[in-house]
């Protein structure tokens, strides 16, 4: 439209953006080339199991509950205060010392003997082009036209036969920027651009469930705009679906950074993420209890994930949300030790941004899992529902109330101010010195064999830094949860592409060292 | 079989072998001590803190972390215990934590030699052998710490074998963390932290490992080790105003080395620690060997090293420990019967003999201070006679600190105490007043220089109370004693 004139130009825009707010969803649909029924499909899980989203924060029944253990609480510190709040500190500092001793175990398990499905690169040659299956990729893609050249490049250095992978870009119907750049851009066959309608809720799990409706792969994954997965990645699934039996149907690659060294924000929480992704997770996939899968290269069996009913669109860790969904359903998760390369988010502002979406979206998943607490513990047991509950509850709760700790624990050491020991009676005193000493140092020294683990021996001694990066994260956790009761389902965006000025590669040593001795010394 | 059913079948055989040694044990320990425990002093003591812990007693002299609160791993590992019913708690558990030590320390033993592929049987054998020779049961009947020191010691030598030869991170943590537990169990670990640090380093020359990795290794070998020590010297300083306090006695004046040195005279506990690191030592290395060479080796390194275990000279420990239990309670039977309208004040670990019986946090008439203050323990017992109750310098007995800051107490008194009575191992010696609040001298022992000492010792006395008395004043009433239960002014000073 170069040659239109300029008052012209404004009044064709406006009649655009006057036709697209007066036409109906049939309309829309057909304009963006979207199937009813694929539309449909996307909000299955909200039409046909209600209780399993998070559209509704609370249910009445969750409301009433809380409600009354509210009550509870306000009566008995209304009788006797001290008592009251004795009896509540107790019970978190037994939380913490639980948790505590599970995160160790999962430690233990997974530098022992993790349960990750692993290939090596001959394995991974034996496999012939004719045998492996059409493989979809789903992009979600908002407002990321700074990594759209590099995301194409990783795409096509994928190791899989072009004409067995099918790519969708999905896009979001508001984002003009990003589809222009798209269709300005000279796609390969196998990259097909598809354009979400602009309506509520706008959360990547709905654009992801509009994918899955399209998808014609017999297994689907989810990489991220930014997201460099090692090239055999897509093989070493196919492989590992292929071993595995039909109850797993996802399977979690690991994630890291590429860009670790940008900054101190960068190197802590990569050093928070090797700890995640090497050693709790594999813990957990060691013990088969339910995996809060990570928000990207989750791989499927595609008709599986359709029964599932796809992602919940109302959820923001809608990935969390469905690790446990699936194992709720009877299915299970696996490790798959392959590394996806991500952007660690280097600015404090979106860092704590994307903390509080992460926060926000494991109380949801909670809120959820808790709709139906007795139906959960008897299909996961005892065991498994409590791993999950710890694991999600126990790490959202633990960003919460940690600050309240470090208040108390400094009024006592600077002030001796009588008023903290009061609360600290014999014994909860010692669990609290046990928190204070032995928890806080465990969680240390776990960053510090995670990131020794990773490779990254240079991060090791940052790891000493980690209560400073708690307190950011205890930030990101209150601002999360706060937003819950206000934007419930409001995604907040994590901008990319900081990293694009240093041109960061990934490490050379792509896959983490498992299992250091089968046998260790015992 | 495949991989994870041989580990878990293993895995069952060490629950099955120690709930085994766990049950053996306790029976034995019951048969053996007909019902009634007699610990020895270590474990008296520790008893004693954790009570104190339990009770939460004061906050220490700094006034900041409590004292007590961040106790050595035996003492917090009595904790739960001690308030269970015998044979589980109460003063058996000492026995009870001791007995799960060894217990777990047999398994790890039985696990190490099937590492190393000493057939089950043999290994069942020695593990046995080990857990029921009279060094092991004559530390568990006594409640000894040395079971978990042994443990630790052991699994550190473990580790540090496994990591020499494979580098696994697993390896090289449990090696950091067991080297931690050893160091707060014994400060004496401290040399052993050393020692090991200097193989990590030698092996990291040898292998030539790059730097970012040997600055990694050495990171996740130290940080354990140190944030042990650190809280070690954090409490000494907390609660002794010196960090290194552990380090002093009477026969070192202060000097860390021979501090030091001193505290590694324990001939007969590191015999112990040196059999068992010689035992995984040799079976690690016989690995290379031929089947039936490495058996015959096998056999007579363990042969080697039980003989000893059994037959070592020990002495019996258990009658001096019933000897010094004797005495004690004739000592607390006459004080109990000659001086119960007087305060009898005693310092340091070795107080803990006289409260051992009671689970109450005080006994009647009795002022039992860890750190000896003189100016405060006089105020806070003002107004009544007063003793002070002085070990012999000797044993645990000169690190008391009523004798590291009086050396001579036992042998000559000091300048403000009077000979009372005596005992073998203990003295009792009355205080002489200096403010005159103490009417048993009549005015006709306080020299006359005495008053020039600070003329009100102590706080100001709570509302309603008689002030102290001026130096030189007429004796007035004597105040009433204080409720046992009601810290004096000044707050009881108790460790």
């Amino acid at each position: 439209m170069s040659g239109v004139p300029h008052d012209e130009k404004i009044s064709l825009e406006i009649a655009v953006l006057l036709r697209r707010a007066t036409e109906t969803v049939e309309e829309k649909l057909a304009r963006l080339g979207i199937a009813p029924e694929e539309w449909e499909a996307t909000f299955r899980l909200v039409r046909e199991r209600p209780r399993d989203c998070a559209k509704a924060v609370m249910t009445r029944g969750q409301v009433f509950v809380f409600a009354l253990l509210l009550l509870g609480f306000v009566c008995g510190f209304v009788l006797d205060p001290l008592f009251s709040l004795t009896v509540l500190n107790g019970v978190l500092l037994t939380f913490y010392l639980v948790l505590v001793v599970y995160k160790l175990c999962l430690i233990h398990l997974s530098l022992g003997h993790p349960g990750d499905l692993d290939y090596t690169p001959e394995e991974v040659a034996r496999l012939s082009d004719e045998e492996l299956p059409v493989y979809t990729i789903l992009v979600p893609l908002y407002h990321e036209t700074e990594s759209l050249n590099r995301l194409v490049t990783g795409l096509e250095g994928l190791d899989y036969p072009k004409d067995k992978l099918q790519v969708l870009l999905l896009l979001e119907e508001d984002d003009h920027g990003t589809i222009s750049a798209v269709r300005d851009m000279p796609l390969p066959s196998f990259i097909e651009p598809l354009v979400t309608p602009d309506a509520l809720p706008k959360t990547k799990p709905k654009a992801c469930n509009l994918g899955l409706a399209r998808a014609r792969g017999e297994y689907v994954v989810i990489y991220d705009a930014e997201d460099r997965p090692e090239p055999d990645q897509l093989k070493k699934a196919v492989l590992g679906f292929r071993e595995i039996g039909p109850d797993v149907v996802c399977l979690q690659a690991r994630l890291n950074f590429y860009n670790q060294r940008q900054n101190l924000l960068t190197r802590l929480f990569t050093l928070e993420y090797s700890m995640w992704f090497d050693l709790f997770l594999p813990g957990m996939g060691d013990m088969h209890s339910p995996i809060p899968l990570g928000g990207t290269s989750n791989h499927f069996r595609t008709e599986s994930l359709r029964t599932l009913m796809g992602w919940d669109p109302y959820n923001v860790t809608e990935d969390c949300d469905l690790g446990l969904r699936l194992a709720n359903d009877g299915y299970e998760t696996r490790m798959l030790n392959s590394t996806t390369w991500e952007e660690a988010c280097s600015h404090l502002g979106y860092w704590i941004r994307q903390r509080s979406r992460w926060t926000k979206g494991y109380v949801q998943t909670c809120l959820v899992a808790m709709r139906r607490p007795f139906a959960v513990l008897r299909r996961l047991g005892v065991s498994r529902a409590l791993s999950s509950a710890l694991m999600v509850a126990g790490t959202a709760l633990c960003l919460l109330i940690n600050p309240i700790y470090w208040v108390l624990t400094l009024l006592w050491l600077l002030f001796r101010w009588e008023g903290v020991s009061v609360f600290f009676p014999f014994p909860v005193i010692l669990w609290g010195l046990l928190c204070l000493f032995a928890g806080n140092f465990i969680f240390i020294y776990a960053a510090l064999l995670a990131a020794f683990r990773r490779g990254y021996y240079d991060l090791v001694k940052y790891a000493l830094l980690s209560p400073f990066y708690w307190m950011l994260m205890s930030i990101g956790a209150w601002k999360g949860v706060l937003q819950l009761i206000f934007k419930p389902s409001y995604w907040e965006k994590t901008k990319h592409g900081f990293d694009l000025a240093q041109g960061y590669a990934e490490p050379a040593s792509a896959s983490v060292k498992t299992g250091d001795d089968e046998r260790g010394v015992l | 079989m495949t991989g994870p059913q041989r580990r878990l079948k293993a895995v069952h055989l060490e629950i099955g072998l120690f709930l085994v040694l766990m049950a053996g044990g306790l029976f034995l320990a019951w048969h053996t001590s007909e019902s009634e425990v007699v610990l020895n002093t270590e474990a008296v003591i520790r008893v004693g803190v954790a009570r104190d812990l339990l009770h939460g007693f004061p906050r220490g002299r700094q006034g900041l972390v409590g004292s007590l609160e961040w106790a050595p791993l035996p003492t917090l590992l009595l904790m739960p215990t001690l308030r269970l019913p015998a044979p589980f708690g109460g003063d058996w558990a000492p026995v009870m934590v001791a007995l799960t030590a060894a217990a777990f320390l047999s398994v790890f033993l039985s696990a190490w030699l099937g590492r190393c592929g000493v057939g089950r049987f043999l290994r069942l054998g020695v593990s046995l052998a080990f857990f029921l020779s009279p060094a092991v049961q004559k530390t568990v009947l006594a409640g000894s710490a040395e079971p978990i020191f042994w443990l630790t010691i052991f699994a550190t030598v473990c580790f540090l074998m496994h990591w020499l030869e494979t580098e696994a991170l697993r390896s090289l943590a449990y090696l950091s963390l067991a080297l931690a537990l050893a160091v707060a169990t014994r400060y004496q670990a401290a040399m052993l932290f050393l020692v090991t640090g200097l193989f990590v380093v030698l092996h990291l020359c040898v292998r030539r490992q790059r730097k970012s990795y040997a600055e990694a290794t050495l990171i996740v070998f130290l940080v354990p080790g140190l944030y042990v020590l650190l809280l070690w010297l954090t409490t000494n300083w907390l609660i002794m105003g010196n960090a290194f306090f552990f380090l002093r006695g009477l026969f070192v004046e202060g000097a860390l080395w021979q501090g030091a040195g001193r505290v590694l005279d324990n001939v007969e506990e590191w015999g112990h620690v040196a059999l068992l690191v010689i035992l995984s030592l040799a079976v690690w290395w016989m690995r290379g060997l031929n089947r039936l060479v490495r058996g015959a080796a096998t056999v007579a390194v363990v042969l080697a090293v039980c003989v000893p275990i059994w037959y070592g000279p020990y002495g019996d420990t258990r009658r001096e420990e019933r000897q010094r239990r004797v005495e004690t309670e004739a000592v607390a039977r006459d004080l109990a019967a000659d001086y119960k309208e007087d305060w009898i004040v005693y310092s340091g670990y070795l107080g803990y003999e006289f409260s051992r019986p009671h689970d109450e946090p005080r006994v009647e008439h009795v002022y039992h201070t860890l750190s000896f203050y003189l100016d405060p323990t006089l105020a806070d017992t003002r107004g009544k006679r007063t003793y002070i109750l002085a070990p012999r310098a000797k044993g645990y007995g000169c690190w008391e600190d009523v004798n590291l800051k009086y050396p001579e107490m036992f042998s000559q008194g000091t300048y403000f105490t009077v000979f009372e009575r005596r005992w073998e191992n203990w003295q009792l010696f009355r205080v002489v007043r200096m403010d005159g609040t103490d009417r048993s001298y009549g005015g006709d022992i306080a020299p006359r220089a005495l008053h020039q000492y600070s003329p009100r010792i102590g706080p100001e006395p709570p509302e309603g109370e008689p002030a102290a008395v001026e130096p030189g004043a007429p004796p007035g009433p004597s105040r009433p004693a204080r409720s046992p239960r009601t810290p004096p002014a000044g707050g009881i000073r108790r460790r």
